[in-house]
């Protein structure tokens, strides 16, 4: 945003953004297109020179702006994509934003999410060839860090009345990956029935690159979702830094792991289900999965919105926990250290150290008292957390928490969200927690690779 | 060639690294200091993308139109995941846009307010993002050349590419740890009027570069692009001049080129031919040169391979026209057809198909019947997979179909003094910011702080009151000694003897074996000072040197203790003469004495001591 001086300054001449102007100063003067600036409140005007590249122009006392009389710059119309005709199996896409649906403005640089959802089909002409869309729709389209539970469920409902046309072979989810294995735990867990797949796809570049790697992903998604056997949801992404393969990894045991490698999820307590080629290949890597049926699918959206996700750490208060019991929430996922383990102050020898109003081990008590679910998860990630290894686990789960074997937090999160959405109290909450809905529970790990 | 009647325009983009680290990452690299070891490789691809008019640039399509893999090698001492395309760049280096800076306040350059980093598209898989980031930091300055000031457009601070390892037709091998070197790059406007004065204003700007003393040296550090046009013709861009020397020939061919494209077209307006889509007629003549015994044929020959022919009317004896030295018409179009296809078994009819490649005259007599060919007609033949021999057959018309235009504008590489087709010139749509990084405001603090660099006259000016003569003035100033020399003047040594003995012992022992360039700041800083504080005498200097580069674990004063190499006092100069052997005439008295103790006295201190013996 341009600051008051100058905004009155471009008014006095006509112009706006996307206007070419003259600025002149008793020393210097530069011609160019008017581009918004990317700063609060600037007195420096971004123009777009005509060698291609932006400067900033202070516009400074003694200036003086001239508008120019050139054709004022449009952003482009939106390319027309027409859904081919074919044989090929169909599938429909759901694109709900995200790094994957967004353009680039050339004339302002500005990065915005798409205007049409046939944009994202413009990035993988391939895809035609692969499959046939049978339709493309998109809920809403936003960064993923943005989305909220509401989303979650329209986002199911639709997936749930595209996936029962009877010619659909499976869809492919559009999404941001910052909560991509949020979102596809959501879909494990509410989509009932499922027997189709649905892959979950993103991009870790934008697609205005050259190196876009949505594309590669967005087409092994359509091969996911259009000829594989999987019944199930997965979060189809790059499985290396090169273009060569995506792995699909189960809805419910995937992870962002890193903040911007094409190959950030992984797979986390169970082996990915399948590798993709873009060539079309599926590999099966997971002998255990649901298989693909056309069965119908239901919708059961019921989702706890008071429920939260608290990670320990060496100092942690209790009182966080309280702070979340008289806020009146019904249920936390503890993401603890290690085996399961919170602060006690029972252990070693230097007890008199140790401030008793520091130990988890009453304050879980009273919230569980109070009807809340405390499930327990690692910080680890890998491997399991144990009720009973180590004497204070022992107290924890004395003290009523629920340990929840090889679930990750953001996927125990879900779950428990889900659960108390169904159950009628906490005991019934805290059963439905530890079924295995969607193979989020796994109870032969392998070693770590 | 008179260029001033030719209408003779030439430009300058010189791309200079800099010797800091990368420009958006915290790697640094000298490809010609570090051997490259490979810790890992990448494959990858680069797609096109649409501009913002929803059209893709020339560039971009015939690149993308190229359908090839990419591997990366990458090096983790000299590259991190910011060059591998898996993380958001850094910001922009700081010490490189001061060395901007600097290099814009020597060209008289304004400065803008505010510098914004832009992504230029890049396909050919030299940037692995597809982009390369550039920004531009200053605008309107002036270089003064012997033939009078060239205006200077732009200064920009941009991404070194990745260096090619390998091309092969379905991939592209590149090295990442050039990629993100910054690059200084300055333009000058297309008002070069000769070839002469094009040398001279690049070599205007790589002396004032040079002055900072923060650039790279060496093999592949500077880089010359030329833009060249003449009237009726268009702008050309040469790429990749590494020789200085090559700049004037490759402008002054250039130029000719053009020329001698304006004299075709004159000559097809004149006598017109058809080259309408309908006379694009290719035909097979596999079965014609089946059994040829011609070796060209035998190699290019497969069970899946064909030969197509085209015709192409009137144009006999044209590809034989030399448009400059050593190239004729007929290998300009070869290098378009090797660029936009791989088809490599391209011949024509204006080339010695009998004499060179071994046809019989039965073979070429049937093809121009096949062909339906007049003694006017030439024709063009491919050996290869029918679509690849298609496609290049199509490249051959469509050039020919641009020559009753002209001159393309396109972008050349220079392959010594002449250059060959590159690609398309890049559409104006290439560029679009770089939304990771943001603009960094120069302030009056930033743009005051930048120290005003002494310029090379100034610089010589003080060497020469250092007391080095012209010529060691001149070749300190040009070389790259003069940042050591600069700081060996702490040691109060002669400052003339120091010079001589970096630009001229050194090298001479280099040449003999002893490799002096390992040899650290603090070594020659230690030998200097012993010399200063005379211990050492001149002649012992190379001795010196040479048991170093043997024994580089030594210091300078271990060595002059083992190899008795000190310098005389007073007493024992006398002694010494004291050994002499008697009777020897006055005047054969010097050159006895220096014979024997040459490495340990300085001459002027010897005849001070036979004056007093006398």
């Amino acid at each position: 945003m341009y600051s008051r001086v100058v905004l009155e300054a471009l008014k006095k001449i006509g112009a706006e953004e996307g206007d070419s102007i003259r600025l002149f100063s008793p020393s210097r003067s530069y011609e160019g297109v008017l581009l918004p600036s990317p700063q609060e409140d600037s007195s420096v005007l971004v123009l777009k020179l005509k060698n291609g590249y932006n400067v900033g122009v202070s516009f400074e006392a003694g200036s003086s702006l001239e508008k120019l009389p050139v054709e004022k710059k449009r952003p482009g119309a939106i390319p027309k994509v027409v859904l081919p005709p074919s044989r090929n199996p169909g599938i429909s896409i759901l694109a709900c934003g995200g790094t994957i649906g967004t353009h680039v403005d050339y004339a302002t640089g500005g990065v915005f999410m798409s205007r049409a959802p046939e944009e994202v089909l413009g990035t993988t002409p391939e895809l035609g060839a692969a499959v046939r869309i049978e339709e493309m729709a998109s809920p809403f389209t936003l960064a993923s860090e943005d989305m909220q539970p509401w989303h979650w469920r329209t986002l199911a409902e639709e997936a749930a009345r595209l996936l029962n046309r009877s010619e659909t072979r499976g869809i492919v989810v559009t999404h941001g990956t910052d909560t991509l294995h949020f979102t596809a735990s959501v879909l494990s867990f509410m989509l009932q029935g499922l027997g189709k797949p649905v892959a979950v796809v993103g991009a870790q570049r934008s697609p205005d690159r050259g190196s876009f790697d949505g594309r590669m992903n967005l087409l092994c998604a359509a091969y996911y979702a259009g000829y594989s056997d999987f019944g199930e949801v997965a979060a189809v992404m790059h499985g290396s830094a090169s273009d060569d393969f995506c792995y699909a990894h189960r809805g419910t045991k995937v992870r962002k792991m890193h903040t911007s490698a094409r190959a950030a999820f992984q797979s986390v307590n169970d082996a990915p289900l399948a590798k993709i080629h873009p060539d079309g290949k599926i590999e099966p890597l997971n002998s255990r999965y649901r298989k693909r049926s056309d069965s119908q699918v239901t919708v059961d959206a019921r989702f706890e919105e008071k429920t939260a996700l608290l990670k320990l750490f060496p100092n942690a208060s209790p009182e966080l926990l309280d702070f979340l019991v008289q806020k009146g929430y019904r249920g936390v996922v503890l993401e603890a250290f290690a085996l399961g383990h919170v602060p006690t102050g029972k252990s070693g020898t230097q007890m008199g150290h140790f401030d008793e109003s520091r130990s988890w081990i009453p304050a879980v008590k009273r919230a569980v008292g109070a009807g809340m679910v405390v499930a327990v998860t690692s910080q680890s990630l890998y491997g399991r957390v144990s009720p009973t290894v180590y004497r204070n686990l022992r107290l924890l789960s004395g003290a009523g928490a629920t340990f929840c074997r090889d679930l990750l937090p953001e996927t125990a999160y879900v779950k428990l969200a889900c659960a108390l959405g169904r159950a009628n109290g906490p005991a019934a909450a805290r059963a439905l927690l530890l079924e295995n809905w969607a193979f989020e529970y796994n109870d032969r790990l392998s070693a770590l690779e | 060639m008179d260029f001033q009647k030719a209408g003779f325009k030439a430009g300058l983009e010189v791309h200079q690294r800099l010797d800091t680290r990368k420009l958006f990452c915290d790697c640094y690299a000298d490809p010609n200091k570090h051997e490259f070891r490979e810790s890992r490789r990448l494959h990858r691809r680069l797609y096109a993308v649409a501009s913002e008019l929803g059209e893709l640039d020339p560039t971009a399509r015939f690149e993308a139109g190229k359908a090839r893999q990419f591997t990366y090698l990458v090096d983790d001492a000299s590259s991190c995941l910011v060059e591998c395309d898996e993380e958001p760049p850094h910001a922009l280096n700081p010490a490189a846009l001061a060395i901007a800076l600097q290099v814009a306040q020597m060209l008289n350059m304004r400065v803008v307010d505010e510098v914004y980093t832009m992504r230029k598209q890049v396909l050919d898989g030299s940037a692995v993002s597809g982009f390369q980031r550039t920004t531009l930091v200053a605008l309107n300055g002036v270089l003064e050349t012997p033939e009078g000031q060239v205006p200077v457009d732009t200064l920009c601070l941009e991404e070194e590419s990745a260096g090619i390892v390998e091309t092969r037709e379905e991939e592209a091998v590149y090295r990442l740890d050039r990629l993100g070197i910054p690059l200084l790059e300055i333009a000058t406007a297309p008002s070069l009027s000769s070839p002469s004065h094009v040398k001279n204003a690049a070599e205007a700007l790589g002396s004032l570069l040079r002055v900072t003393a923060k650039v790279q040296r060496g093999l592949g550090t500077i880089r010359q692009d030329l833009n060249v046009s003449i009237a009726g013709g268009a702008r050309v861009e040469i790429k990749g001049a590494q020789e200085l020397k090559l700049l004037p020939m490759l402008a002054e061919n250039e130029a000719l080129r053009q020329q001698r494209l304006l004299e075709v077209k004159k000559q097809l307006d004149a006598n017109p031919v058809s080259l309408s889509t309908r006379d694009f007629v290719p035909v097979d003549v596999t079965e014609l040169l089946a059994s040829s015994a011609s070796e060209f044929a035998k190699k290019n020959r497969s069970p899946s391979s064909c030969v197509l022919a085209l015709k192409l009317k009137g144009f006999s004896g044209f590809f034989k026209r030399e448009l400059m030295p050593q190239h004729t018409l007929g290998r300009e179009v070869a290098g378009y057809v090797k660029q936009f296809s791989s088809a490599k078994g391209f011949l024509h009819s204006d080339e010695e198909l009998q004499e060179k490649y071994g046809f019989s005259a039965a073979e070429v007599t049937s093809l121009r019947k096949s062909l339906e060919c007049e003694s006017s007609d030439l024709f063009a033949l491919c050996f290869g997979p029918e679509a690849l021999c298609r496609k290049a057959l199509e490249v051959v018309f469509r050039r020919c179909q641009q020559l009753l235009q002209g001159v393309p504008n396109e972008t050349r590489k220079a392959e010594g003094p002449v250059s060959v087709f590159l690609r398309p010139l890049p559409g104006a749509s290439r560029m679009y910011p770089e939304t990771d990084v943001l603009p960094i405001p120069i302030t009056t603090e930033l743009a005051s702080s930048v120290q005003a660099v002494e310029t090379a006259e100034e610089k010589k000016k003080r060497y020469l009151a250092l007391g080095l003569n012209d010529e060691l003035s001149s070749r300190m100033v040009r070389s790259t000694f003069f940042p050591l020399f600069e700081k060996l003047l702490s040691t109060k040594a002669d400052a003339s003897f120091m010079a001589s003995t970096l630009l001229e012992t050194s090298k001479a022992l280099q040449r003999e074996g002893f490799d002096t360039s390992k040899l650290k700041m603090e070594d020659w800083r230690e030998l200097f000072a012993l010399f200063s504080q005379g211990k050492v005498a001149k002649a012992a200097v190379p001795e010196l040197l040479k048991h170093k580069t043997k024994n580089p674990a030594s210091d300078f004063a271990g060595l002059v203790k083992r190899h008795h190499l000190y310098k005389f006092s007073w007493d024992q100069l006398q002694a010494a003469f004291q050994t002499l052997p008697k009777g020897l005439p006055p005047e054969r008295l010097f050159a006895e004495f220096m014979k024997r103790f040459r490495l340990n006295a300085e001459a002027n201190e010897v005849k001070r001591l036979l004056e007093n013996k006398k």
